[in-house]
Protein backbone atom coordinates (compact mmCIF):
# COMPACT_ATOMS: atom_id res chain seq x y z
CA UNK A 1 0.00 0.00 0.00
CA UNK A 2 2.86 2.34 0.93
CA UNK A 3 4.63 1.52 -2.38
CA UNK A 4 1.46 2.27 -4.34
CA UNK A 5 1.11 5.59 -2.53
CA UNK A 6 4.74 6.49 -3.35
CA UNK A 7 4.21 5.60 -7.03
CA UNK A 8 1.03 7.69 -7.09
CA UNK A 9 2.87 10.67 -5.55
CA UNK A 10 5.75 10.35 -8.06
CA UNK A 11 3.25 10.08 -10.95
CA UNK A 12 1.32 13.11 -9.69
CA UNK A 13 4.54 15.11 -9.35
CA UNK A 14 5.59 14.01 -12.83
CA UNK A 15 2.31 15.18 -14.30
CA UNK A 16 2.51 18.40 -12.32
CA UNK A 17 5.98 19.20 -13.61
CA UNK A 18 5.08 20.13 -17.15
CA UNK A 19 8.47 21.38 -18.07
CA UNK A 20 11.59 23.19 -17.05
CA UNK A 21 14.14 25.38 -18.77
CA UNK A 22 17.69 26.00 -17.70
CA UNK A 23 19.36 28.70 -19.76
CA UNK A 24 22.48 30.80 -19.67
CA UNK A 25 23.17 34.17 -21.29
CA UNK A 26 26.48 35.95 -21.71
CA UNK A 27 27.25 39.42 -23.00
CA UNK A 28 30.80 40.37 -23.94
CA UNK A 29 33.99 38.43 -23.38
CA UNK A 30 35.23 37.30 -19.95
CA UNK A 31 37.99 39.61 -18.71
CA UNK A 32 41.08 37.42 -18.30
CA UNK A 33 43.06 38.19 -15.18
CA UNK A 34 46.22 36.87 -16.92
CA UNK A 35 45.96 39.74 -19.39
CA UNK A 36 45.48 42.22 -16.55
CA UNK A 37 48.68 41.02 -14.87
CA UNK A 38 50.61 42.06 -17.97
CA UNK A 39 49.47 45.68 -17.66
CA UNK A 40 52.02 47.88 -15.88
CA UNK A 41 51.02 51.29 -14.58
CA UNK A 42 53.21 54.02 -16.02
CA UNK A 43 54.58 51.95 -18.91
CA UNK A 44 51.84 50.07 -20.76
CA UNK A 45 50.37 52.09 -23.61
CA UNK A 46 46.99 52.32 -25.28
CA UNK A 47 48.02 50.10 -28.20
CA UNK A 48 49.19 47.30 -25.91
CA UNK A 49 45.92 47.49 -23.98
CA UNK A 50 44.01 46.97 -27.21
CA UNK A 51 46.26 44.03 -28.15
CA UNK A 52 45.77 42.42 -24.72
CA UNK A 53 42.07 43.08 -24.16
CA UNK A 54 40.67 44.02 -27.54
CA UNK A 55 38.77 47.18 -28.37
CA UNK A 56 37.05 48.70 -25.34
CA UNK A 57 33.29 48.45 -25.00
CA UNK A 58 33.13 52.10 -24.03
CA UNK A 59 35.50 55.08 -23.93
CA UNK A 60 34.95 57.78 -21.30
CA UNK A 61 36.79 61.08 -21.56
CA UNK A 62 37.33 63.77 -18.95
CA UNK A 63 39.78 65.32 -16.52
CA UNK A 64 42.56 65.03 -19.15
CA UNK A 65 42.15 61.29 -19.09
CA UNK A 66 40.69 58.58 -21.23
CA UNK A 67 39.02 55.61 -19.58
CA UNK A 68 38.63 52.32 -21.45
CA UNK A 69 35.74 50.31 -20.07
CA UNK A 70 35.39 46.57 -20.63
CA UNK A 71 32.36 44.69 -19.37
CA UNK A 72 31.10 41.14 -19.22
CA UNK A 73 27.66 39.99 -18.11
CA UNK A 74 26.73 36.46 -17.11
CA UNK A 75 23.12 35.39 -16.50
CA UNK A 76 21.75 32.09 -15.29
CA UNK A 77 18.06 31.46 -15.61
CA UNK A 78 16.15 28.47 -14.28
CA UNK A 79 12.42 28.13 -14.98
CA UNK A 80 9.91 25.63 -13.68
CA UNK A 81 6.55 25.06 -15.33
CA UNK A 82 4.22 23.37 -12.88
CA UNK A 83 0.67 22.38 -13.71
CA UNK A 84 -0.78 25.25 -11.72
CA UNK A 85 2.05 27.67 -11.52
CA UNK A 86 5.13 28.85 -13.44
CA UNK A 87 8.25 30.24 -11.81
CA UNK A 88 11.00 31.95 -13.79
CA UNK A 89 14.12 33.51 -12.31
CA UNK A 90 16.88 35.39 -14.10
CA UNK A 91 20.09 36.09 -12.16
CA UNK A 92 22.52 38.53 -13.77
CA UNK A 93 25.92 39.72 -12.58
CA UNK A 94 28.62 41.83 -14.16
CA UNK A 95 32.40 42.18 -14.34
CA UNK A 96 33.83 45.59 -15.17
CA UNK A 97 37.32 46.79 -15.97
CA UNK A 98 38.31 50.44 -16.20
CA UNK A 99 41.73 51.37 -17.57
CA UNK A 100 42.67 55.00 -16.91
CA UNK A 101 45.04 56.46 -19.52
CA UNK A 102 46.82 59.81 -19.31
CA UNK A 103 47.13 62.38 -22.11
CA UNK A 104 49.98 60.42 -23.67
CA UNK A 105 47.96 57.20 -23.73
CA UNK A 106 49.90 55.53 -20.88
CA UNK A 107 48.09 53.51 -18.20
CA UNK A 108 47.75 55.46 -14.96
CA UNK A 109 45.35 53.26 -13.05
CA UNK A 110 43.28 50.11 -13.34
CA UNK A 111 40.02 49.38 -11.54
CA UNK A 112 38.71 45.85 -11.91
CA UNK A 113 36.00 43.92 -10.14
CA UNK A 114 34.53 40.47 -10.75
CA UNK A 115 31.10 39.27 -9.73
CA UNK A 116 30.19 36.70 -12.39
CA UNK A 117 31.94 33.88 -10.52
CA UNK A 118 29.10 34.04 -7.98
CA UNK A 119 26.07 33.82 -10.33
CA UNK A 120 23.89 30.86 -9.44
CA UNK A 121 20.94 28.96 -10.89
CA UNK A 122 18.71 29.98 -7.99
CA UNK A 123 14.98 29.50 -8.47
CA UNK A 124 13.68 31.81 -5.78
CA UNK A 125 11.24 34.51 -6.89
CA UNK A 126 10.38 35.58 -3.34
CA UNK A 127 12.37 37.29 -0.64
CA UNK A 128 14.71 40.26 -0.67
CA UNK B 1 -22.92 12.66 -7.39
CA UNK B 2 -25.08 15.11 -5.41
CA UNK B 3 -25.80 18.52 -7.05
CA UNK B 4 -23.60 20.21 -4.43
CA UNK B 5 -20.77 17.80 -5.28
CA UNK B 6 -21.01 18.71 -8.97
CA UNK B 7 -21.07 22.37 -8.11
CA UNK B 8 -17.90 22.04 -6.03
CA UNK B 9 -16.20 20.04 -8.77
CA UNK B 10 -17.03 22.70 -11.39
CA UNK B 11 -15.82 25.51 -9.12
CA UNK B 12 -12.59 23.59 -8.42
CA UNK B 13 -12.08 22.96 -12.17
CA UNK B 14 -12.66 26.62 -13.04
CA UNK B 15 -10.27 27.71 -10.28
CA UNK B 16 -7.62 25.26 -11.47
CA UNK B 17 -7.97 26.47 -15.05
CA UNK B 18 -7.89 30.07 -13.89
CA UNK B 19 -4.62 29.72 -12.07
CA UNK B 20 -3.16 27.20 -14.49
CA UNK B 21 -1.40 30.00 -16.31
CA UNK B 22 -0.22 31.95 -13.33
CA UNK B 23 3.43 32.98 -13.66
CA UNK B 24 5.85 34.75 -11.39
CA UNK B 25 9.14 36.03 -12.77
CA UNK B 26 12.04 37.65 -11.05
CA UNK B 27 15.20 39.23 -12.45
CA UNK B 28 18.08 39.92 -10.07
CA UNK B 29 20.85 42.19 -11.29
CA UNK B 30 23.94 42.20 -9.05
CA UNK B 31 23.95 41.87 -5.27
CA UNK B 32 22.43 44.65 -3.15
CA UNK B 33 24.88 46.88 -1.27
CA UNK B 34 23.88 47.44 2.35
CA UNK B 35 24.75 50.56 4.29
CA UNK B 36 26.45 48.61 7.07
CA UNK B 37 28.87 47.11 4.54
CA UNK B 38 30.44 50.54 4.02
CA UNK B 39 32.07 51.03 7.41
CA UNK B 40 35.47 50.28 5.87
CA UNK B 41 35.34 53.39 3.66
CA UNK B 42 37.39 56.26 5.06
CA UNK B 43 37.02 59.39 2.96
CA UNK B 44 40.38 60.78 1.93
CA UNK B 45 42.12 57.42 2.44
CA UNK B 46 40.24 54.55 0.79
CA UNK B 47 40.87 54.04 -2.91
CA UNK B 48 38.26 53.16 -5.51
CA UNK B 49 39.97 49.77 -6.08
CA UNK B 50 39.57 48.96 -2.37
CA UNK B 51 35.86 49.75 -2.64
CA UNK B 52 35.61 47.58 -5.75
CA UNK B 53 37.41 44.70 -4.01
CA UNK B 54 34.70 44.67 -1.32
CA UNK B 55 31.57 45.63 -3.27
CA UNK B 56 32.26 44.54 -6.83
CA UNK B 57 32.80 46.84 -9.80
CA UNK B 58 30.77 49.96 -10.64
CA UNK B 59 28.56 49.76 -13.72
CA UNK B 60 29.62 53.18 -14.86
CA UNK B 61 32.23 55.85 -14.20
CA UNK B 62 31.47 59.41 -15.23
CA UNK B 63 33.75 62.43 -15.05
CA UNK B 64 33.09 65.88 -13.69
CA UNK B 65 35.62 68.66 -13.18
CA UNK B 66 38.51 67.10 -11.30
CA UNK B 67 36.39 64.18 -10.09
CA UNK B 68 35.32 60.70 -11.06
CA UNK B 69 31.94 59.37 -10.01
CA UNK B 70 31.59 55.59 -9.83
CA UNK B 71 28.02 54.36 -10.02
CA UNK B 72 27.23 50.97 -8.50
CA UNK B 73 23.87 49.62 -9.61
CA UNK B 74 21.70 46.68 -8.64
CA UNK B 75 18.08 45.91 -9.32
CA UNK B 76 15.23 43.55 -8.64
CA UNK B 77 12.43 43.13 -11.16
CA UNK B 78 9.31 41.24 -10.20
CA UNK B 79 6.66 40.37 -12.72
CA UNK B 80 3.53 38.27 -12.47
CA UNK B 81 0.71 37.37 -14.80
CA UNK B 82 -2.58 35.56 -14.71
CA UNK B 83 -4.23 34.32 -17.91
CA UNK B 84 -8.01 33.98 -17.51
CA UNK B 85 -8.32 32.77 -21.09
CA UNK B 86 -7.73 29.20 -19.92
CA UNK B 87 -11.23 29.20 -18.37
CA UNK B 88 -12.55 28.99 -21.95
CA UNK B 89 -10.92 25.59 -22.33
CA UNK B 90 -14.14 24.19 -20.85
CA UNK B 91 -16.34 25.39 -23.69
CA UNK B 92 -14.00 26.22 -26.54
CA UNK B 93 -11.33 24.39 -28.54
CA UNK B 94 -9.51 27.71 -28.83
CA UNK B 95 -7.82 29.22 -25.80
CA UNK B 96 -7.86 33.00 -26.06
CA UNK B 97 -5.38 35.10 -24.14
CA UNK B 98 -6.91 37.32 -21.44
CA UNK B 99 -3.93 38.19 -19.31
CA UNK B 100 -3.60 40.53 -16.39
CA UNK B 101 0.01 41.30 -15.70
CA UNK B 102 2.09 43.59 -13.55
CA UNK B 103 5.81 44.34 -13.49
CA UNK B 104 7.79 46.39 -11.04
CA UNK B 105 11.46 47.30 -11.37
CA UNK B 106 13.54 48.50 -8.43
CA UNK B 107 16.81 50.04 -9.53
CA UNK B 108 19.11 51.10 -6.71
CA UNK B 109 22.34 53.08 -6.87
CA UNK B 110 25.35 53.77 -4.77
CA UNK B 111 27.61 56.61 -5.88
CA UNK B 112 31.25 57.01 -4.93
CA UNK B 113 32.91 60.33 -5.71
CA UNK B 114 36.68 60.10 -6.15
CA UNK B 115 39.36 62.70 -6.79
CA UNK B 116 41.84 62.68 -9.64
CA UNK B 117 43.96 60.02 -7.86
CA UNK B 118 40.89 57.78 -7.35
CA UNK B 119 40.75 58.38 -3.61
CA UNK B 120 37.20 58.34 -2.22
CA UNK B 121 36.03 61.83 -1.29
CA UNK B 122 32.39 61.08 -0.53
CA UNK B 123 29.67 58.52 -1.15
CA UNK B 124 25.89 58.33 -1.12
CA UNK B 125 22.99 56.02 -1.83
CA UNK B 126 20.40 56.93 -4.44
CA UNK B 127 16.73 57.14 -3.56
CA UNK B 128 15.19 53.69 -3.25
CA UNK B 129 12.32 52.66 -5.53
CA UNK B 130 9.78 50.52 -3.76
CA UNK B 131 7.40 49.29 -6.41
CA UNK B 132 8.69 45.82 -7.24
CA UNK B 133 6.28 43.33 -5.74
CA UNK B 134 4.11 40.61 -7.22
CA UNK B 135 0.94 42.21 -8.47
CA UNK B 136 -1.53 40.78 -10.98
CA UNK B 137 -3.87 43.76 -11.10
CA UNK B 138 -2.57 46.32 -13.59
CA UNK B 139 -5.21 49.02 -13.02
Amino acid sequence: MRVMRSIAIILALGLLLQGCIVSRWRVGNPIEEESLNQIQKGTTGRDQIVVLLGAPDRIIQGNDKEIFQYYYYDAKSPALFLGLFNIITFNVKSDNLYVFLDKGGIVQDIVFGKRTNTVEFTLRPWGK
Amino acid sequence: MKPWGWCHAVVALVLCLTISSCSVRRVNFNEPIAGDALTFIKTGETTLQEVVDRLGPPEEIVTTTGQFIAEFKWSTTRSSSLDFGHVFKIVSPVTPSMTLSGTGINVERFLVICDDRLIVRSYAFGKVDEHAFFEFWPF
